[in-house]
């Protein structure tokens, strides 16, 4: 079993369009950025990482309700058989659109920064929460199964509480809590990025807010015990070679300009498969040296666990062993 | 400058909560008992008031029994301000599919 669970996923950004600039957004997305994946591509490439083993597709973006591709794009993974996740600012989802999606979008992730300024200010506009917040009862009435995905930071455990009353007015089917990661327009938010008191902190009052709200929580930290009952995961065990890629490597990222990359968009250049633009992505598979990223992954292993860290962001550690350790090095 | 989360959550904690007694303990013990016990830990003679239970739940179906029962052991007795149950899930979105639940319950 992966990282994500029993399925594994393959990661799309379409577009980085996007109707906000949110002030945490590790694409750097925006009204004015224009960078689009073609839709051959993203459907070939999906094509491919289903034959690759990966069962769910998540499109996210920028915006994707801005991907004028995105019905056909959802469709041809459905066809597939695999199931579908969209994250979402929330703004868009008028009835209309709503009505589009239905029948192509498994679940829906809304994004949710905890009280209603402190979403309008990561989200860098005033009103975004009440735009969202205006779309709810639709949601709620289209019976599409919906997330609230809610970044934590330094300053807002204690709204844990506000992201679960609105999830249980509006009937969500899950709550995920996810540490803010300074990436890309986030790399100016280094000092909010939650500590391991704050990390512990919100994983006890997530959890209790769950039991009260009978409401299930996703919170992506790893604990010591994840580590030790289940070091396979943590990719530091060589792959069995028949094995295929998507049973140990998820989540995959396809990034925008084509880069299919490891864990998290912006992975390390160095560690990426390479550019489905140049070459499919199944060859990009076969020719892939993980080794790098392998040694990587047990370095950081033997730290958590050396150290007795409790609670971590491991994706984000990783991340940042990916820049700090290009591969010439890592291959040392 | 601002005040942590968990420096405003330390001060709600504080103000909410319930006690640990013998009926909560049997009332938790019947909806886990279809649950495989992986560790239990009791603190406080000869009245516990601290517990720590770890139980391995293999799928949805199961985990949201085991979260309902306790959620309903909890709310009954009023504010839960203090913690009842905490679940690793794997990462993904959105389907987890394995879990460990650790009740926690102390007594203000």
């Amino acid at each position: 079993m992966g990282l994500t669970g029993a399925s594994a996923i393959l990661q799309v950004h379409p577009s980085r369009r996007c109707n906000l600039r949110c002030h945490h957004c590790y694409s750097s997305s925006g009204p004015w950025v224009a960078d689009t994946t073609d839709l051959d591509v993203l459907l070939r490439t999906v094509s491919q990482a289903r034959k690759l083993g990966y069962e769910v597709l998540a499109v996210s973006g920028g915006e994707p309700l801005l991907f004028r591709d995105l019905s056909p794009l959802l469709g041809h993974a459905h066809q597939l058989g695999m199931r579908t996740a969209v994250t979402t600012n929330g703004l868009l989802l008028t009835e209309k659109r709503l009505s589009k999606l239905m029948g192509l979008v498994d679940v829906l992730a809304i994004s949710l920064d905890g009280h209603p300024e402190t979403h309008d200010w990561m989200r860098g506009d005033r009103r975004a929460f009440a735009r969202m917040f205006a779309r709810l009862p639709a949601v709620r009435d289209s019976g599409i199964t919906f997330a609230f995905i809610t970044t934590l930071t330094m300053l807002n455990a204690h709204e844990l509480e506000f992201v679960f009353e609105l999830a249980t007015e509006y009937n969500a089917a899950l709550v995920q809590v996810h540490p803010l990661e300074p990436d890309g327009a986030g790399a100016n938010l280094v000092a909010s990025v939650p500590d391991s008191t704050e990390l512990g902190f919100a994983f006890f009052e997530a959890t209790r807010l769950s039991v009260v709200h009978g409401i299930p929580v996703q919170i992506d930290v790893v604990t010591q015990k994840d580590l030790r009952s289940a070091p396979e995961r943590f990719l530091i065990a060589p792959p069995d070679p028949r094995a295929s890629l998507a049973s140990w490597l998820t989540p995959l990222v396809l990034e925008t300009d084509g880069t299919v990359v490891p864990l998290s968009y912006g992975f390390g250049r160095g560690y990426a498969l390479g550019n489905v633009r140049e070459a499919p992505l199944r060859a990009l598979a076969e020719r892939w040296d993980s080794e790098p990223l392998r040694r990587q992954a047990l370095i950081l292993y033997e730290e958590l666990v050396r150290d007795d860290v409790k609670l971590t962001n491991w994706y984000e550690r990783m991340m940042r062993r990916s820049i700090a350790t290009p591969v010439d090095i890592a291959a040392v | 400058m601002k005040q942590r989360g968990s420096e405003i959550l330390k001060e709600q904690y504080s103000s909410g909560g319930f006690t640990l007694d013998d009926s909560m303990i049997d009332e938790l013990a019947k909806v886990l008992d279809a649950f495989e016990l992986r560790d239990v830990f009791i603190k406080g003679t000869p009245k516990p008031d601290y517990l720590r239970l770890t139980v391995d739940v293999d799928d949805n179906d199961r985990c949201g029994t085991i979260v309902k029962g306790v959620a309903g052991i909890l709310g009954k007795r009023g504010s839960t301000g203090i913690p009842g149950v905490v679940r690793v899930f794997p990462k993904g979105i959105p389907w987890p599919e394995a879990f460990t639940v650790q009740l926690d319950i102390g007594t203000r």
